[in-house]
């Protein structure tokens, strides 16, 4: 409570600072101009639309809603004829006789057929207009076109798939930033952070895109309001549910089946939306189980499962309130028990019963409030909680028949893990003019670190009970934060986002600060062509210790402490940005990142070196990592899609890792491309196929060895050692494959229903998943036997056809 | 640990799925080096190990380099050469044994050249002995079960930066006798202590009692370790020893050279870390310079406790 009362002066000065420098704003508001303000949303459900652009037809002049469909926009007096856009919606004009401040709500009519975007597709929502670069959304529906492994629709297997993104290895999703390590990407949910977005071991996202609205994926030129993170931001935002109908949808395939419910709780006013998803193989498989362990002789099952659970409630208070409680619930389980019996043959028996678990799961829930303060001050208040913990467990439980103390046993043990978030934060929005569109906020996360403790206690029938806790205690913090942001014009071609972060994290032994200027700008070269620019300072306070090969559910989240600096990264992205024949955008950019105060495991240690203090199984080093992206897309149309290709170096320099030489991180891949073509056949049937390419990823091979010293005085026993000149000096052979998927629509009186196949891997490619020595038995030209040693590249998915069977209504 | 059986269970079953291929690597030519092995404690002769190094996919044996001369010298004015590949009564490896007994402060050169091979050469030295103040003994219950404990107090030497080990040996005379007398025959037999205490130890493997006067320098300290009531009886016969002989705990503090400890701690990661296909290597310090191996050693001092009184006396008694 002290360490929340110190901070209070701190942040009421600050807060009182951002007061000041928004009315240094206001004097560039006209004398004579009202504002035009409301909300952007789609006319049949009531979702809001982010990001919906509104402007004025003659002048250009506009804005953009925010992630709550929220718009204003400052006009001098007169006529004017207000059009509102959005990919995938028939525009809309409207004409307005400004001469006092005016609400309105842009409700968007949907379209199915994508060309009649193009007739609303105008210069304010091209790329080359924005300040921000190195900042990709995919529209939804994209992403659930895109064929994926055994078909399960994901949306970070499909931001993998844009330059600058790696996948790490075959079937991850874990997301691999302009150089940056997984734990480098602020995942948000709704606005809350998901710590562990994986399910079964890194090969599908907890993501389900039944319950999701938008994906925004930021690389570079971070505006102020992010902060936390080095390397990205994905913004994900679920949807709200239809405020005007009930409607239903979902899907069954050869992992899980979903169902999604929405609608009404009071039309027009609150909505709810409920989206499960569950894999059911440990159903299908139990009886088969169940018969197997029978055989053995006992009984008992097994089987592993993971689901996720979306909620979401909005309500429409008024037309300035609105409050809105979203929830998020994941876990992944594997379980066995068994039940077992067996004679002593001293006319008594012993029954055993064994038990084991393991499991991970997140949990996010957000409390948020908005308020409409005025025509040009918007502001949200959230209250959200995030928690992500892993436990293993085994319980044993033996005694006799007929009973007897000696034989009784009663043990239970579990290792756990973990990371708990509350937060608290406000932002306001406030847009003097449509030359300015001011941020500023200010919040707190108390995090409680839970590193890993183990909970033992057994009795048995003739020693002492015990009932113990051990290892790493619970560590508590708070990281605290502020930001203020302006994305101004000057003149008609110079567009300009400069914004201050502000950050700090505290402990009951240090306190951590740090200022984050962000910068980003666009100058218009011409109506079609921009040249951007942006400059962005990151700090990082949590870290994860990963093994980093596979996505283990045992990555540990751990805090900065005395020993354990913050990261932090300067980043400078140059591109150019230019749409063509309306429909094609492209964007080159080249990128200069480093990092410092990264962590890395030990040698030869990892997730498997027990007992030890994380703190001294890490050793700290820097990072750096330059390239080019290149991107292509074509957003609207029967055909569309993109080439994304990236060249890039990453690197690391660590004083205790190979022998203080700088070496190339493992997921160094000089030459990344994607290509995902989207097809619309006809009303009926949809082709899409994508295909990934990318330099096979770096590991370290021996390229010596010799043999240890046998010596009983020293205790080595013999055996070899390998030698590795270089850390990570061997390259994988190249990745690549080629997905393809078609989709069959029907749409029945009530509803419509889809038909999915595909196949992942078309070719059967064996791309490299890991390598390792083995020795053959071999027989050379004359009969005599000798072990010849091998490398060995394993491969895991070959080419893998999926079906699923989609409905809605 | 069950995390890891079901982790490595996880891995062999995604195995049972995947596909291997054997890769055709180019890696390039090197030529074999010699790799000299030599780890010498105090007032004992230097064996010398000499084997060829190899290419990574090589295959078959190792064979002990004859003729070579290898020759040791110290800042003591000691020198000793040899060009003889003899046996190593107790590992039975060929070794090259060289009459040189370390003593502390002096430093000392080893080379070794042989036909084929570009010659190698490496220097060391060997720290001062540290006292063991007192060892005592005690019993704690783990899990349930009973196990002896072992106190060891040392007084660490101040801004040394001494790197230690502890290693135990039951020690047992066997009565015998000859024309007529009354002879013992000592048999030593090492006995495994361990710690639970990971945080003070520097090893993965919690057998491997080796620590640094990080936490206590200049300071005295009392080390804890656990061992099995077995240990007591010296792993054998219990039944004799306990009724018949005399046995004797012998606690040995070792102060290691960095080389030493640097080795063994590296060796020791590599070895727990070995074969597992996503930790990342480790590369094993060694401190020969042209070739591949160790030379380095320790200091010792002694401390000897009574585990069992026997029927039959012993020369401590």
């Amino acid at each position: 409570m002290t360490c929340v009362a110190s901070l209070r002066p701190m942040l009421r000065s600050l807060l009182a600072t951002l007061a000041m420098i928004v009315c240094f704003f206001c004097q560039f508001a006209t004398a004579q101009s009202y504002t035009i303000s409301g909300f952007v949303e789609d006319a049949k459900s009531g979702e809001k639309l982010i990001g919906a652009n509104i402007y004025d037809v003659k002048s250009f002049k506009g804005t953009t809603s925010n992630v709550y469909g929220f718009y204003s926009l400052t006009l001098p007096t007169g006529v004017y004829t207000i059009s509102a856009s959005f990919v995938g919606y028939t525009g809309l004009e409207r004409s307005f006789d400004l001469k006092n401040d005016t609400t309105f709500t842009f409700k968007m009519g949907g379209a199915l057929d994508l060309d009649a975007v193009e007739i609303t597709a105008t210069q304010s929502e091209r790329i080359q207009d924005e300040s921000q670069m190195s900042v990709i959304e995919i529209p939804i529906q994209t992403i659930e076109k895109i064929p994926t492994l055994l078909g399960e629709k994901d949306v970070l297997k499909a931001l993998q798939l844009l330059p600058g993104v790696q996948s790490g290895s075959e079937g991850s999703s874990g997301l691999y930033v302009r150089g940056g390590g997984p734990d480098q990407n602020l995942i948000l949910l709704d606005g809350v952070p998901v710590y562990n977005a994986s399910h079964l071991f890194g090969f599908f996202s907890v993501f389900n895109t039944d319950a999701i609205n938008s994906v925004e994926l930021i690389k570079g030129g971070f505006p102020a309001h992010y902060g936390g993170r080095l390397s990205s931001v994905v913004d994900i935002r679920m949807k709200e549910g239809n405020m005007n109908e009930f409607h239903a949808s979902g899907s069954t395939g050869l992992v899980a089946s979903k169902l999604t419910i929405e609608g009404p709780i009071v039309k027009d006013k609150a909505s709810f939306i409920v989206s499960g998803r569950r894999t059911y193989i440990d159903i299908l498989a139990r009886p088969t189980i169940k018969q197997q362990f029978k055989q053995g002789g006992g009984s008992g099952g097994a089987g592993y499962y993971f689901y996720d659970l979306n909620g979401k409630v909005n309500w429409k208070i008024s037309d300035k309130d609105r409050i809105y409680l979203s929830s998020y619930f994941g876990d992944d389980n594997f379980y066995f028990n068994l039940e077992d019996e067996y004679d002593l043959g001293t006319s008594k028996a012993i029954h055993d019963n064994m038990g084991a678990s393991l499991g991970w799961g997140n949990m996010t829930t957000a409390l948020r409030y908005n308020r409409v303060i005025n025509k040009k001050l918007f502001a949200n208040l959230s209250a959200t909680y995030s928690r992500y913990n892993f436990a293993v467990g085994q319980t044993s439980e033996s005694y006799s028949i007929p009973a007897d103390p000696v034989y009784a046993q009663d043990i239970a043990f579990e290792y756990k893990s973990g990371i708990y978030d509350w937060s608290g934060r406000l932002d306001f929005d406030y847009i003097p003019s449509p030359n300015h569109y001011i941020k500023f906020g200010a919040g707190d996360i108390y995090h409680t670190f839970v590193p890993g403790i183990t909970v033992y206690n057994g009795s048995t029938g003739s020693a002492t009970d015990i009932d113990t806790t051990f290892g790493a205690k619970p560590v508590y913090a708070h990281e605290y934060f502020a930001y203020v942001e302006d994305d101004f014009k000057l003149g008609a071609r110079l567009k300009i986002n400069l914004g201050l972060h502000f950050s700090g994290f505290l402990t009951s032994k240090n306190n951590y600060k740090s200022l984050q200027p962000r910068a980003s700008a666009r100058y218009l070269i011409n109506e079609h062509l921009s040249v951007k620019a942006s400059y962005a300072q990151m700090q990082q306070y949590i870290h994860l210790l990963t093994n980093g090969t596979i996505g283990l559910p045992t990555d540990l989240w751990v805090p900065s402490t005395s020993k354990v600096k913050p990261e932090d990264s300067r980043q400078v992205a140059l591109g150019v940005a230019q749409t063509f024949r309306e429909k094609y955008e492209i964007s080159i950019e080249g990128y200069y990142k480093t990092m410092s105060n990264l962590i890395e495991y030990k040698e030869g240690a990892g997730f498997f070196t027990t007992g030890t203090s994380w703190e001294d199984q890490i050793e700290f080093g820097r990072g750096w990592s330059y390239g080019a992206e290149f991107f292509l897309q074509k957003k609207v149309g029967k055909t569309s899609g993109w080439i994304g290709y990236t060249l890039s170096w990453t690197n690391r320099q660590f004083d205790n890792l190979n022998f203080g030489k700088p070496f190339p991180y493992r997921y160094d891949r000089r030459h990344d491309i994607s290509i995902v073509f989207l097809q619309e056949i006809n009303k009926r049937i949809d082709f899409a196929a994508t295909w990934v390419y990318g330099t096979g990823n770096a590991v370290s091979l021996p390229v010596e060895k010799y043999l240890a010293p046998v010596s009983l005085l020293g205790g080595f026993y013999g055996g070899e050692i390998e030698y590795y000149e270089n850390r990570n000096g061997y390259r994988m052979a190249a990745y690549h494959r080629l997905d393809v998927g078609f989709n069959f629509h029907k749409e029945k009186k009530y509803w419509k229903r889809t038909w999915s196949v595909g196949v992942y891997n078309a070719y059967s490619r064996k791309n490299p998943f890991f390598l390792y020595f083995r020795e053959e038995y071999k027989l050379d030209k004359n009969g005599n036997g000798y072990l010849e040693k091998q490398l060995v590249s394993v491969s895991l998915f070959p080419i893998i056809p999926y079906i699923s069977y989609s409905f809605e209504f | 640990m069950q995390l890891k059986r079901y982790t490595i269970g996880f891995v062999l079953l995604l195995s049972l799925a995947a596909c291997e291929t054997v890769v055709d690597i180019d890696l390039p030519e090197r030529e074999s080096k010699l790799t000299l092995n030599a780890l010498f404690g105090p007032d004992s002769i230097m064996n010398v190990s000499l084997y060829p190094s190899k290419e990574a996919l090589e295959s078959g044996n190792y064979l002990a380099i004859e003729n070579a001369t290898i020759t040791v010298s110290g800042t003591d004015g000691q020198v000793a050469t040899t060009n003889k590949l003899g046996i190593d009564v107790f590992t039975l490896e060929s070794v090259y044994k060289l009459a040189i007994k370390a003593k502390a402060g002096v430093v000392y050169t080893i080379t070794a050249s042989a036909e084929g091979y570009a010659p190698v050469v490496s220097v060391t030295s060997i720290p001062e002995p540290v006292d063991i103040v007192r060892v005592d003994t005690g019993t704690v219950f783990t899990d349930g079960y009973e196990e002896g404990q072992l106190s060891i107090t040392l007084t660490d030497p101040s801004g040394i930066g001494n790197l230690y080990e502890l290693k135990f040996y039951v020690l047992i005379y066997y009565p015998d006798t000859l024309d007529g007398k009354l002879i013992y025959y000592p048999t030593t037999q090492e006995a495994y202590a361990y710690s639970r205490n990971n945080d003070f130890f520097n090893s993965d493997y919690s057998s491997e009692l080796i620590f640094t006067d990080e936490l206590f320098d200049g300071k005295t300290y009392t080390a804890l370790v656990n061992y099995y009531n077995e240990f007591k009886d010296g792993g054998g016969d219990t039944t004799i020893v306990t009724n018949y002989l005399s046995s004797y705990l012998v606690t040995e503090l070792r102060t290691l050279s960095t080389d030493y400890f640097a080795f063994k701690s590296s060796y020791s990661r590599y070895q727990f870390s070995n074969g597992d296909p996503f930790a990342q290597p480790v590369q094993v310090y060694d401190n020969i310079d042209g070739g591949f191996g160790i030379f380095a050693g320790f200091n010792a001092s002694h401390d000897t406790l009574q585990l069992t009184q026997g029927i039959f006396p012993s020369p401590l008694d």
